[in-house]
């Protein structure tokens, strides 16, 4: 096995790089107040673009401020949007996306969690608001006919044009396609990275070189709309969890209690009782019986993994449509050689030709023909027995 | 952006006037500084501040000690209503109030007071009717005309309902009328009244609590005495000057300016055509009506939020507003338009052109043709 987490090069055959547009447009640029989409920002204006600023407003974390200066979604944030915008020369407007990423991020993300599943928020936030309602608004109010955000990633085209994918980014540490992959063949075509071809170090320097005030932010890290990271007291806020349930072996033999499964993911080892001779991690999470069963490590490698919502750029995988090319399944994750199968219904069954270590349900699947994206879906649940 | 700019939220505060930006600059020039002080330099700052309460007081037909200097008329405002209100007093106001006054009603209510919102008609006039003087007593936060959906309360008849009912002190907010009309003290009758700057072409920063002869005003800010003890710390004399002589200087001309607004306004509809092709509805009292403030138009969309309109609109080079400041974006519906009986989605589009004394005729007729083309757009890219 040849464990890897850097995408191959290179284009399948038919493909083309997309390289930013020269032509002038008018771009609508997604400004987060942090340093990447801050530079983002400054490369459409020295390329000649006509940049409109926006910060989404999502949630009521933007009525307060952040010491930390880690989420999008603060005052905070726009603030230093802001600034970048003025200090750009270009316009700037707080957009209100509430109700999208209500209906879109919020709503399935506590969902996930109720179902024992581990969400991926990004992935819905990035697919249904900033290159779904946000392209819209920009397009309405603005007339922008692009729009561009600080993701590391870079698109591709079929020679003829009509087809888009997207490519991983050349810094494979930063490379953010795995969040991206709900973005249809349409959305990518209208979608601007300006950072996909740049490593982090080159657009911190950037950012110094133009005097952003976001050069030296951090990275933003937490779950945005959970400035403070506490998940769980949103998810007990929204009624979720069961409390107190038992923890299992995979025998079925008691181990434990656990505070509730909102709390675990498979893979987990962290929350769980004593220090055997050899370490258990979570291997399942059911809120149905409020259990949590625990494995040894080598019983959480996978061949086979069960998709859900699996799609391509060009629309859901079909019944008895395979894609062959190198799986992940998380941010950065090792990539091995496998199949999907497409099963009706947009899902899938991935059979992989090494082992991947512990699938979680809910979180996301992608898989890469050399450097391009060519299908995305989520792990699915265990069927009950 | 190279297009042209066309200014259309004179309610939210109008260009300085040029005379009182060379006043102010000439001022500073003199070196104005600090009016407390034993020297010929604080007495020369000091005799330039007392010309300016002085001459507000005389536009306003008060004595300059009735005048407090303030540096927002959320400020003056707040200033009146604490000099007036204890815990006990039963607080009415109105939700069609400026975010300011809301926010001090609800001040008022989180430290267990008692607030009663007195129902706004669907043109926007205050409806006292069964409100009884309650046994613990009343103090009332009004303003004359709302910057919001242009509504000029029929005063005094108001105050006269008021006296009959509720009854108590009134703190008045007066900074949109006082730009429609020659407002007197006597004419407006209360405790305390507000009124602004910048609305008639002074500078941001300053405003004034003009308080009748018997009123006392209790200090929230102490300081160093200043303002008769009434607002302590060093007094903003440049702004004020600026403030009076803009004052002045827009009553001069106040009803050739009521009548010139009037017709923008007029020509603005006729251009602008049946609102019901936009998708729009009027808010507040009728266009065409004498209870309207001059140059003011107020709508409603129930198709978009208001935030979306003023940012397609700027983009198109038009300032408009939604008429109720509101931070970060938030889209809550708007209070004011929801007490006039309007629905939540209407409440979230609000939409207002406020027209002022440097508006052309040429800006008028071209915001008009800009508005429709943008509502146009934005509305055929709404999924119905």
């Amino acid at each position: 096995m040849t464990a890897t987490t850097a995408v191959l090069n290179g284009l399948p055959d038919g493909w083309r790089e997309a390289p930013e547009s020269s032509v002038p447009e008018r771009v609508l640029v997604a400004l987060s107040g942090g340093v990447d989409s801050s530079v983002a920002a400054a490369l459409l204006v020295e390329a000649g673009h006509e940049v409109v600023g926006v910060w989404m407003r999502l949630h009521s974390a933007a009525d307060q401020g952040d010491g930390h200066r880690k989420s999008c979604c603060t005052l905070d944030a726009a603030d230093d949007a802001r600034r970048v915008a003025d200090h750009l020369g270009i316009p700037f407007h707080i957009q209100n996306l509430e109700e999208e990423f209500a209906n879109s991020v919020l709503d399935p993300f506590v969902a996930a969690y109720a179902s024992g599943e581990t969400p991926s928020p990004c992935v819905g936030c990035n697919t249904a608001v900033k290159f779904g309602a946000l392209v819209g608004k920009g397009s309405a109010l603005f007339g922008c006919t692009a729009v561009a955000t600080g993701h590391y990633a870079r698109r591709a085209v079929t020679v003829d044009g009509g087809s888009w994918r997207l490519r991983s980014a050349i810094d494979s540490d930063k490379d953010q396609t795995y969040f991206l992959h709900g973005l249809d063949s349409a959305a990518i075509a209208r979608a601007r990275f300006p950072l996909g071809g740049m490593t982090k170090p080159e657009v911190r320097e950037a950012a110094r070189q133009r005097g952003l005030v976001t050069a030296e932010k951090p990275e933003s890290q937490e779950i945005c709309f959970v400035p403070d990271g506490d998940y769980r007291s949103l998810l007990r806020e929204r009624g979720v969890g069961r409390g107190v349930g038992e923890i299992i072996d995979e025998s079925g033999a008691h181990v434990g209690t656990h505070a509730g499964t909102e709390g675990f993911t498979v893979g987990q080892r962290k929350g769980l009782p004593g220090s055997g001779v050899a370490a258990r991690y979570v291997s399942s999470v059911d809120p149905v019986t409020n259990r949590i069963t625990i494995a040894p490590r080598a019983a959480l490698d996978v061949r086979n993994i069960a998709l859900v919502g699996v799609s391509t750029p060009d629309g859901p995988v079909a019944l008895g449509q395979t894609l062959e090319g190198h799986a992940r399944i998380r941010h950065r994750g090792t990539l091995v050689r496998g199949t999907i199968t497409g099963c009706g219904g947009g899902e899938a069954s991935l059979a992989l030709s090494d082992p991947l270590w512990a699938p979680s349900p809910g979180q996301t699947v992608v898989m890469y023909d050399g450097e391009t994206l060519v299908a995305g879906g989520r792990i699915a649940r265990p069927r009950p027995a | 952006m190279s297009r042209p700019r066309i200014f259309l939220d004179h309610a939210s505060g109008s260009p300085t006037r040029p005379e009182v930006v060379a006043l102010m600059s000439d001022l500073q020039r003199a070196g104005i500084g600090n009016p407390s002080g034993g020297h010929a330099e604080a007495r020369r700052a000091r005799a330039v501040l007392d010309e300016a309460r002085s001459s507000l007081a005389q536009d306003l037909g008060v004595e300059p000690r009735q005048v407090t200097f303030t540096a927002t008329a959320s400020e003056a405002l707040a200033l009146g209503l604490h000099s007036v209100l204890t815990p006990a007093l039963r607080l009415y106001t109105t939700a069609g109030e400026h975010r300011g006054a809301r926010a001090l009603a609800s001040q008022h209510a989180a430290m267990g007071g008692d607030v009663e919102l007195i129902p706004l008609g669907a043109d926007g006039v205050m409806q006292l009717s069964d409100h009884r003087r309650p046994t613990e007593g009343a103090a009332g936060l009004l303003s004359l005309a709302s910057g919001e959906v242009g509504t000029i309360q029929p005063w005094p008849e108001v105050l006269q309902r008021w006296r009959e009912t509720a009854g108590g002190p009134l703190v008045i907010d007066a900074v949109q009328a006082a730009y429609h009309g020659s407002i007197t003290a006597s004419t407006i009758g209360a405790d305390h009244f507000v009124i602004g700057s910048a609305k008639v072409g002074g500078p941001f920063g300053v405003a004034a609590l003009i308080s009748a002869p018997e009123a006392k005003v209790r200090p929230m800010i102490v300081g160093g005495g200043q303002e008769r003890g009434r607002r302590g710390g060093t007094e903003a004399v440049t702004l004020a000057a600026g403030f009076a002589a803009a004052f002045r200087a827009h009553r001069a001309h106040i009803d050739q300016s009521r009548n010139r607004l009037q017709a923008c306004a007029q020509s603005f509809d006729e251009a602008l055509g049946p609102l019901s092709t936009l998708g729009l509805i009027a808010t507040g009292a009728p266009f065409t009506s004498e209870a309207r403030l001059a140059g003011h138009r107020s709508y409603a969309a129930r198709w978009a939020l208001g935030d979306d309109l003023v940012a397609a609109l700027d983009h198109a080079g038009i300032a408009a507003s939604t008429g109720s400041a509101c931070v970060s974006g938030s889209r809550e519906p708007s209070e004011g338009l929801l007490a006039l009986g309007l629905s939540d989605s209407e409440s979230r589009g609000g939409l207002r052109f406020s027209f002022g004394t440097t508006t052309t005729e040429d800006e008028v007729r071209s915001a008009a043709r800009i508005v429709r083309e943008v509502l146009e757009r934005v509305r055929g890219a709404v999924p119905a």
